[in-house]
């Protein structure tokens, strides 16, 4: 899949799974991973950047556990991320449903 | 699997301004995923199996897991430094900003300091010349007054024995008599000094019975010096210049008494048909100075008087000069009504320029009470000018001298006098000169027209009863320009035979109108006046002429019409 269309989705994704409850880094890109299919062939450690862009905009909250030894990670979402995941999914449903129009998907002329 | 620090291995040097957990935490996120990562394809390797074929597997398995996580992860040494980096971005920006900024205002700042450095460099360059200028002002400021101290310390002092110094030099003026005795009296020198800023010089000093006056210290210059003879009430000027450096003694000759007092009278000599007139001449003489030594000496009592000077040459007033009486005439004794005059006046022995007088008539003047407003009534009526006779030898007025001015005024500016007073109000107090005469004509000889006033001037006509209805104001004229000179009230002659009765039959006074004519006119007049149908007929003339001519034709026609008829 091309990472342009990736790019513009992924902030939306994670925050998506998110929205399930607080995870780590790991579990999120697995999640993610998991529900596109395989067809998100993404390194993992590229969506260490989104995840600090979206809580530098306060959309993430974090906290700090324990974990075998190890300090981990968890982010968790924000009233502000909830809002703007639901403005993201509104606007990707008209996104989708327009670019779907444009090619017939809906109508199974694909 | 990867070392924390290897995943640090390209984060930038540490930063006063960083965050202390920042480093930690980025390393303690990225290896926990990494480690989970390991175990995730540890457990996936052991249950696949198939990359277990190395001599040692368990590390051959470790290497393979520790790639595969590696390889789905990417460069964490990169992801790490690019955390950092957007951690920190903020702030490096602010601090870029900051130092930016910081930049600027050093840059603004030097800036102002050198602007305000040259404008301070201008400010004192400015200051240093305005002190100079002050300076130089103060200086002079002190030198003027240094000078102006100076002068006045000089004219305080006696400068006698004062060295003359910086181009200033002493001035003494000593007065004497013709026979070298001193002379009282008060020098005055005025004028501008030729240095410096041409400061006027006003010097007033008094000559005591040594005759000698200190006037101080004089700057270079021209100076005008005016001299007073007390004793004589006379006064001399003379120009001087006072040269640098050269000490001015000056000695004056001075009259010590005024001139003697003599008596004067005038010549008028007005002709016949004037001398009964109430005649003013006005002479206006102006005293010349007289010599005394080398220099010329006036009267105090600068300008010209005025006499007035009546037709038999009596002076009666004097106005200006010696004794003036300020033009007013004498205040008139108790019960005496009209202008009181002094009969004769007495100058002092100078020469007298005579110059150009004029006359006048005076009107009656009972009806006033005071002097003053009877000096308002008068008439100047003719403005002639002329030259006396000795116009350039002046009138010398000298004691043991008869001292008689006589006014040489031409035949025809009197002939002009005359005619002007002809004019006049006032012209029946002139005798009516050779070969004029008057003839009265009563309203009964009047046939029409309309009534004349005193001085105008009229034209006679008439007519003949016989040929014109009486009252048709149709008549030849007989005469041009006749001047009516008076209207006199006279009782009805016996002859009367109109207007000399009123309906209710009483008589009445008639106008007598009282003609100016020569005496040929005169003569025709009287003639006609005896014929009983002829009547004269007045009306204003149209021309004023000097004489009145008389139609000769008119007269003709008239004698013929009249005359008898022989047939």
């Amino acid at each position: 899949m091309d990472n342009k269309l990736l790019t513009g989705t992924l902030e939306m994704m994670m925050l998506e799974v998110l929205s399930q409850g607080p995870s780590y880094g790991y579990e999120i890109v697995q999640t993610v991973l998991s529900r596109s299919g395989g067809h998100f062939e993404l390194k993992e450690g590229s969506l260490y950047p989104a995840l600090h862009r979206l809580e530098r905009q306060k959309l993430l909250g974090s906290y700090w556990t324990e974990h075998e030894g190890r300090r981990r990670k968890y982010y968790k979402l924000t009233a502000a991320g909830r809002k703007a995941l639901d403005a993201k999914r509104t606007e990707w449903k008209a996104f989708a449903t327009g670019v779907n129009g444009v090619l017939g998907i809906e109508y199974g002329l694909v | 699997m990867t070392n924390p620090h290897d995943v640090t291995a390209d984060l930038p040097p540490p930063r006063d301004d960083e965050p202390a957990s920042l480093r930690q935490d980025i390393v303690d996120e990225l290896t926990d995923h990494l480690q989970t990562a390991l175990h995730r394809e540890m457990l996936t390797g052991r249950s696949s199996g198939p990359c277990e074929t190395a001599s040692d597997p368990q590390d051959s398995s470790l290497r393979t897991a520790q790639h595969r996580a590696l390889t789905r992860f990417g460069n964490p040494a990169a992801i790490a430094r690019q955390l950092w980096l957007d951690a920190m971005k903020e702030r490096l920006m602010v601090q870029k900003l900051t130092l930016l900024l910081a930049t600027v205002a050093t840059a603004a700042v030097v800036f102002l300091s050198i602007v305000l450095w040259q404008t301070l460099q201008r400010a004192g360059e400015a200051q240093r010349l305005a002190n100079e200028a002050q300076l130089a002002l103060a200086q002079q400021s002190e030198q003027m007054s240094a000078s102006i101290l100076q002068a006045l310390e000089s004219l305080r002092t006696p400068p006698v024995q004062e060295s003359a110094v910086d181009g200033w030099s002493p001035l003494t003026v000593k007065l004497v008599s013709e026979e070298g005795d001193p002379v009282q009296g008060t020098v005055k020198v005025t004028g501008l000094n030729f240095t410096g800023n041409q400061m006027p010089i006003n010097v007033a000093r008094s000559a005591g019975p040594s005759g000698i006056a200190e006037c101080g210290m004089l700057p270079y210059g021209n100076y005008t010096m005016t001299v007073t003879a007390t004793a004589a009430e006379e006064r001399h000027t003379q120009n001087f210049m006072v040269a640098p450096g050269q000490p001015n003694k000056r000695t004056i000759v001075c009259p010590t008494s005024p001139p003697p007092e003599v008596e004067i009278r005038f010549a008028l000599n007005p002709p016949e048909n004037l001398k009964s007139a109430d005649l003013r001449y006005i002479a206006s003489l102006t005293p010349r100075p007289r010599q005394i030594g080398s220099g010329e000496w006036r009267p105090l009592e600068l300008g010209s008087l005025s006499l007035w000077v009546d037709a038999s040459g009596r002076i009666l007033k004097q106005i200006g000069g010696q004794g003036s009486s300020n033009g007013r005439p004498d205040s008139p004794p108790p019960g005496v009504v009209g202008l009181t005059f002094k009969p004769a006046r007495r100058l002092r022995e100078y020469i007298y320029d005579v110059g150009r007088g004029s006359v006048a008539l005076t009107i009656p003047f009972h009806t006033r009470s005071t002097a003053w407003q009877n000096i308002e009534e008068w008439a100047v009526v003719s403005n002639n000018g002329f030259s006396p006779r000795s116009e350039e030898n002046g009138f010398e007025p000298r004691t043991g001298e008869e001292n008689v001015w006589e006014f040489d005024i031409p035949e025809d500016i009197w002939a002009a006098v005359f005619n002007d007073f002809r004019k006049a109000p006032e012209s029946r107090h002139i005798t009516i000169p050779d070969g004029w005469a008057t003839v009265t004509i009563t309203e009964s000889m009047i046939g029409g027209g309309v009534p004349a006033s005193v001085n105008e001037f009229i034209d006679v006509g008439v007519l003949e009863l016989e040929n014109v209805p009486l009252g048709q104001i149709e008549a030849s004229k007989l005469i041009d320009s006749v001047q009516c000179i008076a209207i006199d009230s006279v009782a009805p002659t016996a002859s009367a035979g109109l207007g000399d009765q009123d309906t209710s039959g009483v008589s009445r006074q008639q106008s007598a109108y009282v003609l100016m004519v020569t005496s040929e006119q005169k003569a025709v007049i009287e003639e006609l006046k005896t014929l009983s149908n002829v009547r004269f007929v007045i009306s204003a003339a149209k021309n004023e002429l000097e004489t009145p001519v008389l139609h000769e034709d008119v007269l003709e026609e008239i004698r013929q019409a009249v005359a008898p008829d022989d047939s």
